[in-house]
């Protein structure tokens, strides 16, 4: 699991949880979150709003979007 | 051969448990927690080990070597580590193909490492495969001892880290044509030129780890234990709810059950107290410093019984998840749930909180958290609180007190958004921080924590409340002839008297000069405005009495006692100890009071912090901004709020409009 695999993945599919990039690359939500937070510290991916049908402010559940 | 001073680093993610090693190899106890970013500056412990000496240091949690480049204790950890003579890499047993790139990373110090895994009894991978897969010696934190470590410098050699790092394809040429140079320096150089190839070099780090970990065999994954409870407590809609409630709770078992203890130690202090003759001058003195001992031992019990509670929260992890639900709050003034990490140590104490905005990232976001946290309520606030509270307010003084810190962070975030809105939107900031399991504390290390924090909270006040009691004993009893005369025509009266006409806008009149003092002397040290107060009243003659032993232990038991019923009815048991305050205060005098003390200059030693850490314009701006403003909100908490307070807002957002619209001027 490397940056720009992460980087494949987000383009693909839009947009993504944490737990989305766990079950597709089968990796912990540490490496998930620190691979994340790569792309956010260079302005390349930003948070949305949590999934439409929960209310819960956890980064499992909150959506990160490809920006460039 | 080894240089004079050995130094061993501990390096290692945020939160991964590297104070906890330090703490074992040292025998120290710096604070430890459950969250990112607890240690903010560079611990060292020296020692002699056959000979040789030895230095240890605990460098704060760092997420890469060659990110994070504009944050101060991210700048400090690489600086130490250009030093070591050995690199000790704590990693999380947990979180093992993390960690793992880190470690890579620090391979190229080109010097000894040795990895020491922490949470060991919670990995999901063998001992023998994480060996196998790890680059260096392999330790585990329950087995190591500075022995071990010191044996290491000697017989760990430098791995050759050009023999496992995997580049991606292409990148292998750039990494040659600066063959002439050290690996770092090499890393420092792509990372920095133009074409930055910081995703080429990050990507060989990530394919390195990832092969290690295929290498050995493993891949389960740990499984995340606290989503049940997260979903309540992150809840958008009732998280903030349940904040408030466990944050009221905090506050009503402090005073509750902590102010009844303290109440009861202040009045066997003052029990044996009864026995200084009061007659001399000297007597006098002595009374004055031993009231001033009695009511820092009054304290000592709701300070215990707040740092046991904010420990447990601390510990449990769910402090963290307050910065996370913080962060909905903190982004519209530009900052991130990182700022709310040295807001939450303020309620402690000032100072360390304002040395930990360290880990805010951004020079202008560090300085808006800076000047949010003079008007945190540490301890010595609370402890004045409780009194006030528990004398004016017995139906519902956890509810005042709750309301005070409420305002103190509201005051804090405006104060942010006003300076925020003046200068102008910062860099983008973001919270991603790992969020830590839920653990059950354990009762030893909140006790030990609590302790330490009362030690510390002694050993500050003090010797400030034995000087001050001093003085101002003596002065409340002498003329200018040096004659014992009443407390009412004394030095410290007619000084007190002549500044007291200042403070009516708050309700404190000539009558009270005791309280206008007690004020000015909590300009050093809030520590010192209760035991002040209890000074100058007590030898104004208002001694509480006459107390009896077996009164003062039934009092304080059947306080204790009541307390769970009374903690329902939002009730606080009677101090019968600060009776005296209803005397000099009227109820609205006394809250306007408590909202000058939460807003008023902030003591020294903050002042001192902040101009280290900022320079001395921030710390004059924080010290004319949260006293204006501390003299205008409790005036109109005494006065209300009239025409002319209107007006004043209508300039102040007019005067904040024309700098914002000046500023944009000069830019464009």
């Amino acid at each position: 699991m490397t940056p720009l695999r992460l980087k494949d993945y987000m383009t693909q599919t839009g947009r993504v949880t944490i737990d989305d990039v766990c079950q597709h690359f089968h990796i912990d939500a540490a490496l998930a979150m620190q691979l994340v937070r790569f792309w956010m510290h260079r302005n390349k991916c930003v948070t949305e709003a949590s999934c439409q049908d929960c209310h819960v402010k956890c980064q499992s559940s909150e959506y990160y979007v490809w920006s460039e | 051969m080894l240089s004079k001073n050995t130094r061993l680093a501990l390096v290692g993610l945020p939160n991964v448990g590297k104070t906890t090693l330090f703490n074992k190899l040292a025998g120290t106890y710096y604070k430890t927690g459950n969250w990112s970013g607890v240690t903010v500056k560079e611990h060292i412990h020296a020692c002699t080990v056959a000979g040789q000496c030895y230095e240890v240091a605990d460098l704060p949690g760092i997420l890469s070597v060659y990110d994070d480049v504009d944050q101060l204790d991210s700048q400090l950890t690489r600086q130490a580590l250009s030093s070591a003579n050995l690199i000790v890499n704590v990693v999380d047993g947990r979180f093992i193909h993390r960690d793992l790139i880190l470690t890579l990373q620090l391979l190229l110090y080109q010097k000894p490492q040795v990895v020491v895994l922490t949470h060991v009894d919670e990995m999901v991978v063998s001992m023998d495969k994480v060996c196998e897969a790890m680059p260096c010696k392999v330790l585990t934190l329950d087995e190591i001892n500075l022995d071990m470590l010191v044996e290491c410098v000697g017989q760990v050699g430098v791995f050759d880290f050009e023999q496992i790092i995997e580049w991606p394809v292409g990148f292998d040429t750039y990494w040659e044509q600066l063959s002439h140079l050290s690996p770092l320096d090499r890393l420092e150089c792509l990372v920095t030129q133009e074409n930055s190839k910081d995703v080429q070099i990050a990507e060989g780090f990530y394919q390195t780890a990832a092969t290690l970990i295929d290498r050995s065999g493993c891949r389960q994954i740990k499984e995340h234990k606290s989503s049940n409870i997260d979903h309540w407590v992150l809840d958008k809609l009732y998280g903030l709810p349940i904040f408030l409630l466990v944050m009221y709770s905090v506050f009503s078992v402090t005073i509750g059950i902590g102010g009844a203890l303290g109440d009861g130690v202040m009045q066997l202090c003052i029990w044996f107290l009864q026995v200084v003759p009061v007659d001399t001058l000297l007597g006098v003195t002595v009374y004055s410093i031993g009231t001033g001992f009695a009511t820092c031992f009054g304290f000592i019990p709701i300070l215990a019984v707040m740092y046991i509670l904010l420990g447990l929260l601390e510990q449990s992890g769910y402090l963290s998840r307050v910065a996370l639900l913080a962060d909905m709050l903190m982004k519209p003034i530009g900052l991130s749930g990182h700022s709310f990490i040295p807001m939450i140590l303020g309620f402690g104490c000032n100072v360390p909180a304002i040395m930990a905005t360290r880990v805010v990232a951004g020079k202008q976001q560090r300085m808006l958290t800076a000047l949010m946290l003079p008007f945190m309520p540490c301890t010595a606030r609370l402890s004045i609180f409780a009194v006030f509270a528990a004398s004016f307010f017995p139906q519902k003084g956890a509810l005042i007190i709750m309301m005070l810190y409420l305002m103190g962070i509201m005051m804090g975030i405006g104060t942010t958004w006003i300076v925020s809105y003046i200068l102008g939107k910062g860099a983008d900031n973001y919270l991603s921080i790992s969020l830590p399991d839920y653990q059950v504390p354990r009762l030893k290390d909140l006790m030990f924590s609590a302790r330490l924090k009362v030690i510390g909270f002694i050993k500050k006040a003090l010797p400030y409340i034995v000087i001050f009691s001093g003085v101002l004993g003596f002065l409340g009893v002498v003329d200018l002839q040096l004659n014992i005369v009443a407390a009412d025509i004394s030095i410290l009266a007619s000084v007190g008297k002549k500044v007291a006409h200042l403070f009516y806008f708050m309700g404190i009149g000539e009558d009270n000069w005791q309280a206008v003092v007690a004020l000015l002397s909590g300009m050093v040290a809030k520590e010192v405005v209760i035991t002040t107060l209890n000074s100058l009243y007590q030898i104004s003659g208002d001694v509480v009495g006459p107390l009896t032993f077996s009164g003062i232990i039934w009092d304080t038991v059947s306080n204790i006692l009541a307390f769970p019923f009374q903690m329902f009815f939002i009730e606080l048991g009677d101090m019968d100890g600060y009776n005296v305050y209803q005397q000099y205060f009227s109820q609205s005098a006394a809250f306007s009071y408590m909202v000058f003390v939460l807003l008023y200059f902030p003591c020294v030693s903050t002042l001192v912090a902040l101009q280290t850490e900022f320079g001395s314009s921030i710390a004059a701006f924080a010290f004319i901004w949260t006293t204006a403003l501390a003299i205008w909100v409790s005036k109109i908490s005494y006065w209300g709020f009239g025409v002319i307070d209107m007006m004043l807002l209508c300039m102040l957002f007019l005067c904040i409009r024309y700098i914002r619209v000046r500023n944009d001027t000069a830019a464009t």
